[in-house]
């Protein structure tokens, strides 16, 4: 059995099914590593997207397996030996089995080469998404090749990838997309997708319910596809579908409503804080600890010039752990308690396909020096874009130089910064000083309303 | 080569004929390819003779035990066929070359015979060494690491008769092993049957009564489903007389004797 499996793997199509799902899902995980780098649990969901192609591929190359023997007729010479069909399906269902969840790891440790040199933190439940998306495979192979031997066709392999294409990348999007504009949660049932619609945030991690319940459907999948396969009889055939009915049956009722919105929870592990104490202390959550040596000069440098000019001013700086989510940014969750008065809050850098801190497409000093007027407060739609152009004109008056405006401003908004700067700059010292401290004495209440009145009113 | 000689090898057959037919009736789609066969086989080579749509590919395939008998008894190596018994130690015994040879391609020709000896369920431990043996014995030896696409049509049907061998079956069906073959291969095919039908049954289908005639120790004639005559070469060759068609005493024993059975059936 051992050697048959071994001769399987040589001269089936297993492989070179496999090679090609590799190469197309490793060739699109490296097109964006800015998505993953650094971060295991980012990693994995990324690779969990990347089903998106592979699944189809690896239902279409099962299916153009488990037609070989009619496509070679062996059937007749086949039907005059001794063992039975179910082991003979066994070494062929076990070479693609082998070869699927290699290429679905074999990716993943490529993708490792991006993560492993500058992450520090290791979720375990990456471990588990990483064998759930590979289990995933296994029943896309084992059911194409059902189908294969079912209907064996030459269209039969092309015409499930493009089912496919549809069920688990299309529907999905489509169903959330529908449920939009009411408040209604995405169906449950679309967690039985392997694919990952939705991203998740570098302080979550995927609920072990998700997990365990994606485990148990995507099993019972997979057997009732190996026991299709191996069917002979009627019977055994309509018995096979018990296992896939049974599983969905179990799963969905245990799966969190909500679909893929629902997979991601907070990691406490991920937001635990790991600080430089060289200096001014300067904070950040241990699944950005890589960025620690790249923003720890300009924060230090930011704490000073605040320092330099505010009574009061932020003694150390820790990094924010409020999580924006894809798909509500206006509405920010914190996490854990209000952070201290005298710390600067400031938001992780870009991070850069190396996985350490990316400073070209975003100044991050300026930035730093807007933070001293703002706080993980939630939501702040109520002066959000004001809030932010006070916050510039206020970083300006913090470096003593005017305004570096931003490429994405209106022209209006441009006019009203700077007018807001030369006003302030008018003003004496100790009335700058004053308004400024009492614009960060109320955002730090989570107050924007003193900030926003140092910029001129809106001009209809 | 040396090998473990199990208890069951050694024990004595506990049956008459290794190929037991009777009345035996066997569909082809809707018609009745054997009608009423009554036939039985012990150990020899035997020429399976008949025109063509005879019956003769649909009896190997009952014998195979690739379709099962429509009515009529059937038994192989002493074990009742017919009905939902399991075949699964009958088929141990068997060999099949069927007259459409299948593969996988991309086998070589020492995986895919490995891979039909697996099926045929040998022992794990005698599989390499007989599959070496079934490929020496074809005569395909240099080419036993050859993918099984690059092989020609004579090697093919050669590779085929290795699979079919490999497991030294007691009954082996050969279903037109000659076809493809060129002269010198068909002598030496001969040679391997002789070897072959000394301690089992082999049933081999042909056109070519030549082969029949030098080949085998026993001749079976079918027409239109059912047996019309069995007996030795020598005695095929007594049938004719000198106004029956063909070129030899085996060609013109068949054509009287076919022409015999045709003559009682129509009247």
């Amino acid at each position: 059995m051992i050697r048959i499996v071994g001769t399987e793997l040589r001269r089936s199509s297993a492989a070179a099914v496999a090679l090609l799902s590799l190469l197309v899902a490793t060739a699109l995980l490296l097109s964006f590593p800015q998505g993953f780098a650094g971060r295991w649990m980012q990693l994995a969901v990324s690779a969990r997207m990347m089903l998106m192609l592979m699944w189809p591929l690896a239902l279409a190359g099962g299916a153009w397996l488990g037609r070989r023997d009619a496509r070679s007729r062996v059937g007749e010479l086949f039907a005059s030996t001794a063992r039975p069909r179910w082991q003979r399906v066994l070494p062929t269902a076990g070479a693609l089995a082998i070869t699927l969840v290699g290429a679905y790891v074999l990716m993943f440790l490529v993708g490792a080469a991006w993560v492993a040199p500058t992450a520090r933190y290791f979720p375990i439940a990456t471990i588990a998404v990483t064998a759930v998306g590979a289990l995933s495979l296994v029943a896309a192979g084992w059911l194409g090749m059902a189908a294969g031997r079912a209907v064996p066709r030459l269209v039969t392999a092309p015409a499930l990838a493009v089912v496919a294409v549809a069920v688990v990348g299309l529907l999905p999007d489509w169903m959330s997309a529908s449920g939009l504009d009411g408040d209604t949660p995405d169906p449950t049932a679309l967690l039985l997708s392997p694919v990952f619609s939705r991203g998740v945030d570098d302080f979550q991690t995927v609920a072990a319910r998700v997990n365990l319940t994606q485990a148990l459907w995507l099993a019972a999948l997979a057997a009732t596809g190996l026991l299709l396969l191996g069917a002979v009889r009627r019977r055994a055939v309509a018995l096979a579908v018990l296992p896939a009915m049974l599983g969905g049956a179990v799963a969905v009722p245990l799966m969190p409503a909500g679909g893929y919105d629902a997979a991601p929870v907070l990691d406490p592990s991920a937001v635990e804080l790991v600080c430089d104490d060289d200096g001014r202390q300067v904070c950040v959550t241990r699944v950005h600890a890589a960025l620690l040596p790249d923003v720890v000069g300009p924060v230090r440098q930011a704490l000073a010039l605040m320092a330099a000019k505010l009574p009061d001013a932020p003694t150390r700086a820790i990094e924010s752990r409020e999580i924006s989510t894809f798909w509500e940014p206006q509405d920010p969750v914190r996490i854990g308690p209000k952070p201290p008065a005298d710390a600067l809050v400031f938001a992780n850098p870009l991070i850069g396909g190396t996985g350490r801190a990316d400073f070209s497409k975003e100044p991050f000093l300026p930035y730093l020096l807007t933070a001293a007027w703002q706080r993980d407060c939630g939501d702040e739609a109520e002066h959000g874009g004001d809030a932010h152009l006070a916050r510039v004109v206020a970083a300006a008056w913090l470096t003593g130089q005017p305004p570096v405006p931003e490429v994405w401003w209106q022209p209006e908004e441009q006019a009203r910064v700077e007018a807001g700067y030369r006003a302030l700059t008018a003003l004496p010292p100790d009335e700058q000083l004053r308004r400024m401290v009492a614009a960060r004495d109320a955002a730090l209440d989570c107050r924007t309303d003193v900030l926003v009145s140092i910029l001129p009113g809106e001009t209809p | 080569m040396m090998r473990a000689v199990s208890a069951a090898e050694t024990a004595p057959t506990s049956y008459a004929w290794a190929v037991h037919a009777e009345r035996l009736v066997v569909r082809a789609g809707r018609h009745l390819a054997v009608n009423g066969l009554d036939l039985a086989l012990g150990t020899g080579v035997h020429g399976l003779l008949g025109p063509n749509g005879a019956g003769k590919t649909t009896l190997m395939r009952a014998l195979a035990t690739v379709v099962d008998p429509a009515d009529g008894r059937l038994s192989l190596l002493g074990e009742e066929v017919t009905g939902r018994s399991d075949l699964r130690r009958v088929r141990r015994g068997l060999g099949y070359l069927p007259q459409h040879f299948g593969f996988y391609p991309r086998f070589t020709l020492r995986e895919f015979v490995e891979y039909m000896a697996w099926l045929k369920e040998m022992p794990k431990a005698v599989i390499p060494g007989a599959v070496q043996r079934a490929v020496e014995r074809v005569g395909l030896a240099d080419r036993a690491d050859s993918r099984m696409k690059t092989l020609s049509g004579g090697m093919l049907r050669r590779a085929g008769i290795a699979q079919a061998i490999v497991n030294d079956p007691q009954v082996l069906l050969l279903d037109e092993p000659t076809v493809g073959l060129d002269p010198e291969q068909r002598l030496h095919f001969r040679e391997l049957l002789r070897e072959l039908g000394v301690d089992s049954c082999v049933l081999v289908s042909t056109h070519l009564v030549e082969d029949v005639a030098v080949a085998c120790t026993d001749v079976v004639l079918v027409n239109e489903g059912r047996l019309v005559w069995q007996g030795s070469p020598a005695q095929l060759a007594e049938q004719g007389g000198t106004g029956d068609a063909g070129d030899s005493a085996a060609e013109r024993g068949y054509s009287a004797l076919l022409r015999a059975h045709r003559a009682q059936v129509t009247a």
